[in-house]
């Protein structure tokens, strides 16, 4: 059952001088229950779209077409109060940064009180308390935490806060937006592993934003390579990591390092992502791919479903290895 | 190196040893109390030409402490620091020139790294000025556009007229890199020189200094909090825990047969791709409880998943567990 439908998404970034299209076009359906990672460099528009699903883009610079269904509604024609109600409670996010998104001179308890009582407010403050507590102790924090602030916490602390502030309303879908990139490996997967185990309990979908594929291949069922404003592969996680067919995606695959220097050498890739403010002509990827050959350069590459079910945007797709 | 096995390490320490490190402690007080936390507390080591130390922990484990003390910028409360043989802290008063061109460091932030106010040719020709490199103003600008076309930016003429803010972090982080490498320093500090990039940026940086450090037979300590990129340049590692080396050793030693807890679980947590039977193993060994208040004895007890009651009053020595390869627990 898809719990949430895009259509042909594009978000331009429009400035006195200049359009900029930061999602061009993105077409992605993630089922119930199932967790998609989505991974890309910086600048491949992952983060602009989670906000446009989340409806939190700037209104006047930022122009959204194209259809967001979700749970029977265009999120894109939702009133701004029909969203509010649908935010938090239907639809949550976790960014990178908790402490910009928690206020420093407030109590944790008090701030998370104040967020569940925009939603619920028919009951009194002892029972909230007691309902906030048991929400940290959900995220495995002791219930001190309530009387403590922000810059008492350690990251991991905070950004469990956080995770308990988006799963308090029972969030149909979850959006992560790189919510434990600044975490150390230790906390980052027993967080992870708390939020795959929640998720079970309450039934929860998760979007996940990162540009860890380590993280996207612990954590999620599916995995959708970003690029340029585009999803140019998109699959189960087993086959993309283990057999991307987009170029990009093995080079990408290619930048990890594992193993010592003498063993297998790492390579960045060259050149950077093209200029978005411009209109692209063939593939996006071209000027950076070895493989490119005249009707990359010329043509939009056409979505390609592999044997396995996995789809890439790749003239070459089916077969084709990265030269080199 | 712990004491018991000092008399082995001083046979090959003097031959060919480019650091030395004895004990080194750091303390910081606490404002609101008087109580004082040990950031980095005995920590022993020593790194040949050429060879990459790589130190991996959590934040807040020391390791950039560790890296500040190494070349200057924090006083160390105790232990000793040879450089060549020579102590750091008689040198850094003596000749604090010299010693600039034996040691440099690489941050994390190459955006912080820089002078906003000043152009890529003035911060570079600044340092080869100030080291009486080059004859006049010409053959350094000359030199630093050379080197600026080593490390990947061409043309270095172009690079040379740029702010740092017109560059990207990548781009930046390479002139940190070659600014540092200007004046052939035998020591680098890396501290978490790439984790601020890109992953499509990260694997050239990570080579460029590996390059550079075999070119020049550059010594480094690398700091990191990607095992990956650890395992990737070092040739010994050395796992860091509130302010110790808990395990310390030749890379394939550690890497393939880590005997401390919380290497094990370091190590496991970052394994790529769900690899089922990596998996098991990791959900076996990786778990780890949630810290608790400290106790006097290993400062990993109340994490650790193999703990006995002896854990909880006695503090480890760090013991030699094989060639090259010493931990600091009371079970292995």
């Amino acid at each position: 059952m898809p719990l949430i439908e895009i259509n042909q998404l594009r978000v331009t970034y429009v400035s006195e001088h200049k359009r900029t299209a930061a999602v061009r076009g993105v077409t992605l359906t993630v089922n119930e229950q199932e967790s998609v990672g989505i991974v890309g460099e910086s600048g491949s528009g992952k983060s602009t779209l989670a906000l446009a699903i989340l409806r939190l883009l700037p209104h006047n610079t930022a122009h959204v077409e194209g259809e967001i269904r979700f749970l029977g509604n265009n999120l894109l024609e939702l009133s701004e109060e029909r969203m509010t109600e649908l935010r938090w409670q239907k639809l949550s996010v976790v960014f990178q940064k908790s402490m910009n998104a928690l206020s420093p001179v407030h109590k944790i308890g008090q701030q998370m009180s104040d967020v569940f009582r925009i939603h619920v407010k028919d009951q009194s403050k002892q029972e909230v308390k007691e309902r906030m507590i048991q929400l940290l102790e959900m995220v495995g924090l002791p219930p001190r935490v309530y009387d403590m602030y922000p810059h008492e916490l350690s990251g991991g602390m905070m950004q469990r806060v956080s995770i308990a502030l988006s799963l308090m309303h029972h969030p149909k879908l979850l959006i992560l937006d790189e919510a434990t990139t600044a975490l150390d490996v230790i906390t980052q997967r027993q967080i992870l592993d708390e939020l795959m185990e929640l998720e079970r309990q309450l039934q929860v979908t998760r979007i996940m934003i990162t540009h860890d594929i380590a993280t996207v291949a612990y954590a999620c069922h599916k995995v959708a390579v970003m690029y340029a404003g585009q999803i140019v592969e998109f699959g189960d996680v087993a086959d993309v990591l283990r057999e991307p067919q987009h170029p990009y995606t093995q080079a990408l695959m290619r930048t990890i390092p594992a193993q010592p220097r003498e063993t297998a050498i790492v390579r960045g890739i060259p050149g950077s992502i093209p200029d978005l403010s411009e209109p692209i002509r063939g593939c996006a990827f071209a000027d950076r791919c070895s493989l490119a050959r005249n009707i990359c350069r010329n043509e939009e590459p056409p979505q390609i479903t592999m044997p396995g079910g996995s789809q890439v945007q790749c003239h070459l797709a089916g077969g084709v290895k990265h030269a080199g | 190196m712990p004491v018991s096995t000092s008399t082995a390490m001083e046979n090959n320490v003097m031959e060919n040893t480019v650091v030395e490190v004895t004990d080194l402690v750091k303390s910081y007080r606490q404002r609101d109390n008087r109580k004082s936390v040990r950031a980095v507390d005995g920590v022993s080591f020593t790194v040949k030409p050429g060879e990459v130390l790589g130190v991996i922990g959590e934040s807040g484990c020391g390791k950039s402490t560790l890296g500040k003390m190494l070349v200057g910028l924090e006083k160390p409360d105790a232990g000793a620091i040879r450089y060549a043989g020579k102590p750091v802290n008689e040198w850094l008063r003596s000749d604090p020139l010299s010693f600039r061109r034996f040691t440099q460091i690489i941050f994390q932030n190459p955006f912080d790294t820089f002078d906003p106010r000043y152009s890529i040719g003035t911060i570079l020709t600044g340092v080869l000025k100030l080291h009486r490199i080059g004859r006049d103003h010409h053959e350094r600008r000359e030199l630093a556009a050379t080197r600026l076309e080593q490390a990947g930016l061409a043309p270095g003429e172009r690079f040379l007229e740029r702010y740092p803010h017109e560059l990207s972090g990548g781009q930046l982080q390479r002139v940190s890199i070659l600014r540092s490498m200007l004046l052939d320093p035998k020591f680098l500090v890396a501290d978490e020189p790439v984790s601020m990039l890109d992953a499509s940026i990260q694997a050239d940086i990570l080579n460029l200094l590996a390059d550079l450090s075999e070119q020049h037979q550059t010594a480094m300590l690398f700091i990191s909090h990607d095992i990956g990129s650890i395992r990737y340049l070092a040739d010994q590692i050395a796992v860091m825990y509130q302010g110790r080396f808990i395990e310390y050793g030749d890379a394939d030693a550690v890497w393939t047969n880590p005997r401390h807890p919380y290497t094990r679980a370091l190590i496991l947590s970052s394994l790529r791709a769900g690899d089922k039977t990596e998996r098991n193993a990791l959900d076996r060994a990786g778990k780890i409880a949630q810290p608790a208040a400290n106790s006097s004895g290993c400062p990993f007890y109340a994490r650790c998943i193999y703990r006995s009651d002896a854990c909880q009053v006695m503090h480890p020595e760090l013991a030699e567990v094989g060639p090259n390869h010493w931990v600091r627990c009371l079970n292995v």
